[in-house]
């Protein structure tokens, strides 16, 4: 039982420092060969769990190996478009001008239902107003609509706008994050004075953000 | 290319750990081997004392490298091939030489496969 909870705790600490060296990506954004290492790697990390008289270097050196193939294969994409190509296969453009590429879409083993569900999943219900559709190598769809179907922004109305500033947060439950102090260029004396101006102390406060145009939020702590 | 080297650093030291199990599993399969030999030479001129002697030697090896092996050997594997080796010596103080004969040698077998079965070979890759 013990020796369970000892191997859990050990690969536990491998899977989570194998997932940091491969990178941030999301399930939703891997290209096909990563997801088949995270599964691969996952289903690696259990055998020693499920079989305790396997080494847990055998599942180890398996992840680590894994790991190591994976970001050599990223490096290389990198640094070749050729080998690039090889491996994640390249973005295939399946709707030009509102019209379907059939022989595209023929390569890529997609039927028109296919298409057209994730054409709504990208809120497009209409082909006639899709100026490109491209078909990313991670699987996702990329639409451009046509210009007479795009929404009118500011620009376009020539509204002016003052530019937009990221509101960082610079109190997080009751604490001074001071990352956000010097990203935004300001001391922690003042985001205490603007405190004290609501008449509130840091440990009052769950959320405060800042923005460098000095826009504050702020959300008390329920009492 | 920070995360391909301390990666690459993470795989060199798991290749590292096993090339030291294959060579403690050779030194251990050499320690052995070389026991129950001089065991099996005692036995053929009658002395068992002796032979009794060099099984305790072989076990001692083998038991003293057993916890080291476990961290690259499967432990069920290893726990057979102890069992066998512990069948060995009262075979010497009984006097049965065929019986003797035949776990020195399973033993021995069980060993070399284990042995075999790390290193890099045809066999073993497909």
């Amino acid at each position: 039982m013990f020796i369970t909870v000892y191997r859990t705790i050990i690969l536990y600490i491998i899977v989570i420092i194998s997932v940091r060296l491969m990178g941030k990506r999301q399930i939703g954004e891997m290209q096909p060969g990563e997801l088949v290492v995270t599964l691969l790697i996952s289903d690696i990390a259990a055998m020693p769990l499920q079989d305790t008289n396997q080494p847990v270097l055998f599942g180890v050196a398996a992840i680590f190996t894994l790991v190591t193939l994976e970001i050599l294969m990223s490096v290389i994409e990198l640094k070749s478009f050729f080998m690039r190509k090889l491996i994640s296969g390249k973005s295939v453009i399946l709707i030009k001008d509102g019209t379907i590429d059939q022989k595209e879409l023929k390569k890529v083993r997609m039927t028109v239902l296919d298409l057209v569900e994730m054409l709504r999943n990208q809120q497009v219900f209409d082909l006639s107003t899709v100026s490109f559709a491209v078909l990313e190598t991670g699987g996702n769809l990329s639409v451009l609509l046509k210009s007479k179907s795009q929404p009118v922004t500011a620009g376009d109305l020539n509204v002016k706008k003052g530019s937009a500033e990221l509101p960082l947060p610079v109190i997080s439950d009751g604490k001074l994050l001071s990352e956000s102090l010097a990203a935004l260029g300001i001391t922690r004396k003042e985001v205490l004075n603007r405190l004290s101006s609501e008449k509130l102390k840091p440990s009052q406060v769950m959320l405060m953000t800042l923005d460098s145009n000095g826009n504050t939020n702020i959300v008390k702590k329920a009492v | 290319m920070k995360r391909l080297l301390l990666a690459s650093v993470f795989l060199a030291v798991v290749i590292t750990v096993s090339i030291i199990g294959l060579n403690l599993l050779e030194k251990t399969y050499d320690e052995v081997s070389e026991a129950l030999t001089q065991g099996k030479d005692c036995i053929a001129i009658g002395d068992y004392s002796t032979a009794e002697n060099y099984c305790d030697k072989a076990e001692k090896a083998y038991v003293k490298a057993e916890k080291y092996l476990s961290a690259f050997v499967n432990h069920s594997t290893l726990d057979e091939i102890g069992a066998e080796l512990a069948q060995v010596k009262p075979f010497t103080e009984e006097g049965e030489e065929a019986e003797f004969y035949s776990h020195c040698e399973a033993t021995l077998v069980s060993l070399k496969h284990l042995k075999n079965d790390m290193v890099i070979s045809v066999k073993n890759l497909f």
